[in-house]
């Protein structure tokens, strides 16, 4: 087995192109998407059509720029111009002052400014609309309890019954990087064990040393326990530069113990080797598995593992194959650990859901391998 | 005629290998099925654990409230406060509400207060649901105000402004619209450049290389008998794709299909041309995987196709520029939801054009520098 570990290495040495991407690759996924992912929006570019052109307006206006929530890009003469530019993509949204808005308000009417909104991208869009209709709801009383000053009524702030008092607790700051570096960890070692891995079987075959091998006296799971020790190093290696990469760059640390996070990789990198493995054994040539691997594994891993999109919102059928996706189980262990700063107590059960799935891949790809033996 | 064999032998070649067929159907299906039914990041049955310490008629009203909202589940009731930080912990709740003691007296008397516990290690959900849930509280406040005050209308009536909005474009806001037309880009991207890179590559591995510079073919003969085929394989993808789109998505298409053709054209290129670049600086079939691969991730992630372009650091959408990926989806996008025309997105298509000449130019010199 140590043999087939060297032989294994010694492939991976005579090509450190990939060697380089492997190492390269936490290092690139974590700048691209530390600094790239952030859902909180803001600085939303709208346009204003303000046909009232009063005190009321400008206060309205000032109080949506000074949020740092919107952006004024233009101001426009109506409402057809706002539309032009919004299907342009130059702004979020036009809002449109009506006429008269200021004496209506002072008469004490309602009144109904009206805001046309790109849903092209519906995330965005509805964050839009809250934070607006939030923004507005509060100039709204501002407006109200002057009104009533002006009118000579009590001007008395109404006070809420019932308040909130939060607390964020894990990542008070709420930065989405905070999340992304965890879940990075799990992507970077799906990424490593299907590019790494799923083309090595394959490939002997396809260069004809698959016979030499079946030749030799070497046991079928000692080459394939052979063939994954290298990766193995690897993948460890990986993950501490993306610990590294993570602390020193965007300040994001372990909260719990880096040992326990290491160890819970090493299990579930053996889980993402013996996939791309499996493919290996499975797949006739190098191009099909590594497609196999990248659409089986890599898309899943991102979309369905709760990386980025929440499972609970998926259909049925998608929820159970989140189930079945080592990546799923991973990140319940490496979010809690970097950002909870739990133990074992409380990632036992996903360990052991994902030593089990080790298991029970490992036995496939020695049965599959045996059989092509 | 010696360009068709060339053609006939690519085809017959790609035919062989089922799997392979299988693989360039499958692929598009399954980003499809990924985008269009798990990129949802709305806030949907999020758990949240509840310490009711007074027991009264108001706090079961405000619990009763929540559960039935439609954005949470009620996962849990601890019975000391101090417990739900330890529901939090082991993630059985995203989000913990702590009702104190003498609640219904003091909200009777307009000062009560609850403690909202959120477990922020997923950011983005803790956001938007603890906001719903403020949101619903504030509310629940409201009406106990109303109730209050109704002997005393006076107070509620007023000034006010009312937010009328009117959602363009996608009326109802489905995130679906928004992710299922960039998945075109995606599979072309990912079929064309990994077909087109990985078939010169194979066949000098394979040692036919070789056989095929020895006959008369000129390399331009060479090159097109290379990615003819590939890309009619990638239109058929391409008409599966927007099949899927149309019929199944049902994503309105609101633009002209000429303008929407020609940018796929222009994009096809760029990417064929990326493919042959790629084909003649790999040795092995692992090496052109990697680097294509490595051309696809910062493509995935960068173009705007996951992550909206606006959020990025301002650095990071420079680099953004640099991807020919980025401009298609903005093309696709404001064709198929906006209805846009060649007059607003004339510098997306000149930005094409440019990388589609750039990239087919330099792959074809790259590949006759390496047959000579």
């Amino acid at each position: 087995m140590l043999a087939m570990a060297r032989k294994e290495w010694i492939h991976i040495k005579r090509d450190p192109r990939s060697l380089a991407v492997a190492l390269a690759l936490p290092f690139a996924l974590l700048i691209i998407n530390g600094a790239g992912i952030d859902f909180d929006v803001t600085d939303l570019p709208f346009a204003i059509c303000d046909l009232d052109g009063s005190q009321a307006s400008r206060s309205l206006r000032e109080h949506l720029v000074r949020g740092g929530l919107f952006r004024l890009v233009a101001t426009v003469p109506n409402a057809r111009a706002g539309e032009r530019l919004m299907r342009d993509g130059e702004c979020l949204f036009v809002l449109v002052i009506p006429p008269h808005m200021d004496a209506d308000l002072s008469a004490g009417k309602r009144v109904a400014v009206q805001v046309l909104l790109d849903g092209s991208d519906a995330n965005t869009a509805s964050t839009a609309r809250n934070y607006l209709t939030g923004a507005l709801g509060a100039q709204s009383a501002q407006l109200q309890a002057r009104a009533q000053g002006r009118l000579g009524l009590d001007v008395r702030p109404i006070h809420p019954p019932l308040t909130v008092a939060r607390r964020f607790l894990y990542n008070p700051a709420m930065e989405s990087r905070q999340f992304v570096v965890p879940g990075l960890i799990v992507t970077i070692l799906v990424i490593l064990g299907a590019l790494l891995t799923s083309g090595t079987v394959v490939r002997e075959r396809e260069r004809g040393t698959f016979e030499t091998l079946a030749a030799s006296p070497v046991q079928a799971a000692e080459i394939l326990l052979g063939k994954l020790v290298p990766y193995l190093v690897i993948g460890l290696i990986d993950v501490g530069i993306a610990i590294c990469t993570g602390a020193l760059i965007f300040r994001v640390y372990v909260a719990g113990s880096v040992e326990l996070l290491l160890g819970c990789s090493l299990v579930f990198l053996l889980c993402a080797l013996a996939f791309g493995l499996l493919i290996s054994t499975v797949a006739g040539r190098q191009q099909v598995a590594m497609m196999a691997a990248i659409v089986s594994t890599l898309l899943p891993a991102i979309m369905l593992s709760g990386f980025i999109f929440p499972i609970r919102n998926m259909p049925l059928l998608l929820r159970v194959i989140a189930q079945l996706i080592p990546a799923t189980h991973f990140l319940r262990i490496t979010r809690p650990i970097y950002l909870k700063g739990v133990g074992l107590p409380v990632v036992w059960e996903p360990l052991l859901i994902l030593a089990l799935m080790a298991c029970v891949l490992l036995a496939l790809c020695v049965k599959r391998f045996r059989k092509q033996l | 005629m010696r360009l068709q064999a060339l053609i006939r032998k690519e085809f017959r070649q790609f035919r062989r290998d089922r799997r392979m067929v299988v693989m360039a159907v499958m692929a598009p299906i399954i980003q499809l099925t990924l985008l269009g039914y798990a990129a949802d990041l709305d806030v949907q049955d999020l758990p949240v654990a509840v310490c009711d310490d007074d027991r009264s008629a108001e706090s079961a009203r405000l619990v009763a409230e929540i559960a039935h909202a439609g954005y949470f589940v009620v996962s849990a009731e601890a019975t000391r406060s101090a417990d739900l930080v330890a529901l939090l912990d082991r993630g059985e709740a995203q989000l913990a509400l702590h009702i104190p003691y003498g609640f219904q007296s003091r909200l009777r008397a307009g000062e009560a207060t609850v403690q909202l516990l959120v477990d922020a290690s997923d950011a983005n959900t803790a956001g938007i649901g603890a906001g719903y849930l403020n949101g619903l509280i504030a509310e629940h406040g409201a009406r106990v105000l109303a109730r209050r005050v109704r002997s005393a209308p006076a107070e509620r009536s007023g000034p006010e402004i009312d937010l009328r909005t009117r959602v363009l474009y996608n009326p109802t806001l489905e995130s679906v619209y928004y992710m299922v037309p960039g998945v075109l880009g995606l599979v072309l991207l990912v079929i064309t450049t990994n077909l087109t890179s990985l078939s010169v590559v194979k066949e000098r591995e394979a040692g036919t290389l070789e056989q095929v510079m020895v006959t008369p073919l000129r390399p331009w003969e060479l090159m097109l008998g290379k990615l003819v085929p590939f890309a009619l394989v990638a239109t058929a993808d391409m008409a599966t794709v927007m099949a899927v789109i149309l019929l199944w998505f049902r994503v309105p298409m609101q633009g002209s299909y000429a303008l929407l053709f020609a940018a796929l054209f222009l994009f096809l290129l760029t990417c064929l041309g990326t493919g042959l670049l790629v084909s003649t600086v790999s040795r092995t079939q692992q090496q052109a995987q990697m680097t294509t691969f490595f051309i696809m991730l910062p493509s995935m992630l960068l173009s705007g196709f996951m992550y909206p372009i606006h959020n990025m650091p301002e650095w990071l959408q420079l680099t953004t520029y640099a991807i020919p990926l980025r401009y298609f989806l903005t093309v696709i996008r404001s064709v198929m939801l906006k209805g846009s025309g060649v007059g607003e997105l004339w510098p997306e298509l000149a930005a094409l054009l440019a990388f589609a000449v750039l990239l087919v130019a330099a792959g074809a010199a790259s590949f006759r520098k390496r047959l000579q």
